[in-house]
């Protein structure tokens, strides 16, 4: 990597871009850690836009992450998808600097050849990222706001290092990230939600049926969420549509006693066209260079603009939101297109959009206090310290959908982010996005439904359900029900390639598990003896695939959309304490290595 | 009284133990004596084996005055323990992890080692009473091991079968089945299948493959593989009616001091139900003659069981 023309070595460099002196202060840290101060060098105020520290030369292929909860991390030949990502150069929804998708392809944050990984640890007042051109990456930063005269500010930190192992680097970036911010986190929850039933077609009516069902059931859900199509219009959250007539605290009240955390959708940063916040606070958002609100993106055929939230009263308006619902009950929130407070453009405040984004972050954590927050179309980096668990891939659908990989709804993808995204665990708990266990109303064939509720199991994120609990068969429901016990493990992923993947899993209920996802349309061939390195010996060891319990043969065939569950098993050694009772009678204590006093509990009701 | 009176009539040793009679029925609202800390656990625990504290049979049994010639006794010597399966009270055979059945197969065996060693013992019996229709008093998930001094007269049967058999029945039957519609786990070293000539309805038998006699013989993948036959069975036994499904689970091992290479090891599920309501009772025929009647034909049980669904 070349920083302002010179190969990257460790010391003190300082470089000339526009009006700012940017110096980089470069020390090695297992790699190299590069902290990045700029200074407006002239007497005026500047506005600062995107800037350049350096470049370097990469492979052909590169892991490439977009910035927010849909977008895809995969690994590309961007020399092959430059051309359809033009079309993405007016979409926040794709990047907060859309622009750069005119000769560009854009990974944000962080990305890494065949050798090398290069990550920011922050995205705490800029938006860090990396643009690749005729085989050349740019190491660029946005700012987006005003510097006064002489006004020096120190933004995020760049870790460079080359690698041997990509997912031992992901792992150390992610402990990285995780030092430079922050944390909150709560959960894995296991919860239903509204979504991928009812869509808009919500009612109080039905989400009340369903209610009732869990128990019908004995499905014991920690949350129960409404999604969208409660309220009567992006923006105006505290009023409910006709569909609802009791409100939404008749709503919370009900969940409650059915002893579930009430959850609840939000776009908080989201105002509709027709909403009466938009009618009566245009003071309220983000505007262009001519002081006309700035349409965000489109959805529910409405155009969207964007909360101002570095403005005081919009902040305030926003905490009352938030407060009202807290006091309605709601202790689980799910607030969704998130990077719509991290839009370029003109505020009240001179600040960036991304320190715009994390004072509205920062208000509504405030306000909901210590109830669990879910972040979703979220800037990643920036929102970490504000939410507890984050939805880290697109919207699945009851559908494979394995073409298109923009971020658009697909089981396929939103599985793939959720197995190249799993390091981001380290900063909340990953939410996949949505399990379905219906085998009915679904494109799904059986392997794919497989993968798309054992492999948040085994990831063990958030788990959300969201089907028609009254459509469940005895045998969809044992599906769910068999999966709980692959939970409560750590897993490791491992990136053969952008399509197949294997997942070692330790200490989930059901024991240490290896898997293989093949999301290809291919078959694929595994040796698992390849993957010993990967997993703890064990004495007298044998694997047995899941659900058929046969044993494994070294080399195992896995079908397209297929996963290969396998145990891996070997002696127990139980240890035996002998005590007497009271009255002398005999009793041995029997102790399994891994009891830690929790692992044994039923989760599976 | 707690001593052993033989039957001169059938041949068969009675266990007198008016002790157990004197077994405390807790309140419904106290708490669980089997959870950690409560009464019979002092601490927490994963799984224990503890001497039952009313025990029919015990290892210094209290001295018996000699009969007159026509009627035999003998001290209730023996052990019964009582063995604990797991510390989470809403769990059950049926719901908890493969890998605590797993251990509680190692405990089985452990248990069977130990007691083996002492010589007057005949017969090591682990056994599991599930659901009030079968007298379980609490729901904690727990099983029971006699150890008894003789050959119970069933277990006597089975060796007198064994005695009359040419090869072993069991290794045939398992043969016979292999393919058919009766197995309902059709695992790597455990079937499990509704017998053709089962007493109860839905009644599930569990082989072994291997030809083995003894818990103590099982290879660490033949033990997972029982605990996985278990969880299949259980569960689907709970799926059966969608409710938390009675049974008697009876282990057979060989007799012990000597052992029979010859024996099977094997398992039996007796489930009372005859339906999602209905019981079948051990009525006169049963109890008197020993002759079963089953109201359910045997493959008609193996088709709902096969369709039940399960959790691994
Ligand atoms: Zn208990
Ligand atoms: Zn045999």
């Amino acid at each position: 990597m070349n920083l302002f023309g010179k190969p990257l070595d460790y010391g003190v460099r300082k470089g000339k871009v526009g009006y700012l002196e940017v110096s980089l202060s470069i020390t090695q840290k297992d790699g190299y850690e590069i902290e990045i101060e700029i200074e407006n060098t002239t007497e005026d105020p500047k506005f600062m836009g995107d800037f350049k520290i350096g470049d370097f030369e990469v492979s052909e292929k590169i892991l490439m992450n977009n910035y927010q909860s849909w977008g895809p991390c995969t690994f590309v030949k961007p020399s092959e998808i430059i051309k359809s990502m033009h079309g993405l150069s007016a979409n926040f929804f794709a990047s907060p600097v859309p622009w750069e998708f005119k000769d560009g392809v854009i990974s944000d944050y962080f990305m890494a050849d065949d050798k090398t990984f290069a990550g920011f640890l922050s995205s705490k007042v800029t938006h860090p990222y990396f643009k690749w051109h005729d085989g050349i990456v740019d190491v660029k930063i946005y700012v987006g706001k005003h510097l006064k005269p002489h006004e020096k500010i120190k933004i995020e930190t760049l870790w460079v290092k080359d690698f041997s192992k990509l997912e031992e680097t992901l792992e150390l970036y992610a402990k990285k990230v995780a030092s430079s911010n922050t944390i909150k986190k709560s959960g894995p929850l296991f919860g239903w939600e509204s979504w991928y039933s009812y869509y808009l077609n919500i009612s109080q009516d039905s989400i009340i049926d369903e209610l009732n069902r869990t128990s019908e059931i004995g499905m014991k859900y920690e949350v129960f969420q409404l999604d969208d199509g409660y309220e009567k219009d992006i923006g105006d959250w505290l009023e409910t549509n006709e569909k609802f007539p009791e409100g939404l605290e008749f709503l919370s009240k009900k969940i409650k006693k059915s002893n579930m955390m009430a959850g609840i959708w939000t776009a908080p940063f989201s105002i509709s066209e027709t909403s009466s916040i938009f009618k009566y606070h245009k003071d309220f958002l983000v505007k262009d260079e001519n002081g006309i609100p700035i349409v965000a993106y489109e959805n529910w055929n409405k155009k969207i603009y964007a909360l101002d939230t570095s403005n005081p009263d919009a902040r305030f308006w926003l905490g009352e939101i938030f407060s009202a619902l807290k006091g309605y009950g709601y202790e689980f929130f799910k607030i969704d297109f998130l990077f719509t407070g991290m839009i370029s453009g003109k505020r009240f405040l001179d600040v960036t959009p991304v320190e715009a984004y994390r004072m509205g972050m920062e208000k509504i954590a405030d306000a909901v206090g210590n109830t669990h927050v879910l972040g979703c179309g979220a800037p990643l980096l920036s929102s970490i310290g504000y939410v507890d668990s984050m939805r880290i891939g697109c919207d699945t659908a009851p559908e494979w959908k394995g073409e298109l990989d923009m971020g658009m709804p697909s089981a396929k993808f939103s599985i793939r982010n959720a197995l190249t995204r799993n390091f981001m665990n380290a900063w909340w708990v990953n939410d996949p996005d949505c399990v379905m266990a219906r085998s009915s109303e679904t494109n799904l064939t059986n392997s794919e439904r497989m993968i798309n509720i054992y492999i948040p199991a085994l990831l063990n994120g958030q788990l959300l359900e969201s089907d028609f609990l009254g459509k469940l068969s005895d045998d969809d429901l044992h599906l769910l029900r068999g999966s709980f016990n692959f939970r409560n493990g750590t897993s490791k992923v491992l990136l053969s390639d952008k399509e197949r993947y294997a997942v070692v899993t330790k200490k989930a209920i059901n024991g240490d598990i290896v898997s293989f996802v093949n999301l290809s349309d291919f078959e694929w061939k595994v040796e698992i003896e390849r993957y010993r390195p990967f997993f703890d010996k064990k004495t007298d060891e044998f694997f047995v695939l899941y659900p058929s319990m046969k044993h494994a043969k070294n080399e195992i065939k896995i079908d397209p959309h297929a996963v290969a569950i396998i145990m891996h098993r070997g002696k127990r050694n139980l240890r035996r304490d002998d005590e007497k009772e009271d009255d002398g009678r005999d009793i041995h204590y029997y102790w399994g290595e891994e009891y830690d006093g929790t692992s044994t509990q039923s989760h599976n009701r | 009284m707690m001593e052993l009176r033989h039957n001169p009539i059938t041949d068969e040793w009675i266990i007198i133990s008016s002790e157990t009679q004197k077994r405390p029925v807790l309140p419904q609202k106290e708490a669980c004596p089997l959870c950690p800390g409560v009464l019979e656990m002092k601490h927490d625990y994963d799984l224990t084996a503890f001497d039952n504290r009313y025990p029919a049979l015990r290892l210094d049994p209290p001295e018996i005055s000699r009969s007159d010639s026509v009627f035999e006794n003998a001290p209730s010597y023996g052990k019964c323990e009582v063995i604990m399966f797991t510390s989470d009270h809403n769990s059950s055979l049926s719901r908890m992890p493969i890998g605590q059945i797993e251990k509680l197969v190692y405990v089985w065996e452990d248990r069977t080692r130990d007691l083996m060693k002492h010589e007057k013992i005949k017969y090591i019996f682990p056994f599991e009473n599930r659901g009030k229709e079968v007298g379980a008093s609490q729901i904690h998930p727990h099983g029971q091991l006699y150890a008894f001094p003789f050959i119970p007269k069933r277990i006597q049967s089975m060796i007198d079968a064994i005695g009359k058999y040419k090869g072993c029945a069991i290794c045939d039957v398992i043969k016979a089945e292999e393919g058919t519609e009766n197995i309902i786990y059709d695992g790597e070293h455990f079937i499990a299948l509704v017998p053709y000539f089962a007493r109860f309805p839905y009644e599930v038998h569990v082989y072994s493959r291997r030809h083995i006699s003894f818990f103590t013989e099982m290879t660490n993948s033949e033990k997972f593989d029982l605990a996985v036959a278990l969880k299949v069975v259980t569960s689907k036994y709970d799926s059966l009616f969608d409710n938390e499904f009675p049974y008697m689970m009876e282990i057979f091992q060989s007799p012990v001091n000597p052992t029979m290479k010859n024996f099977h090891f094997h398992i039996e599920f007796n489930p009372p139900k005859r339906d999602k309501v209905n019981v079948k009772w051990m009525a006169s025929v049963e109890t008197g003659t020993w002759a079963f009647i089953n109201p359910l034909t045997p493959s008609d049980a193996a088709k709902s069981l096969k369709k039940a669904s399960y959790t691994i």
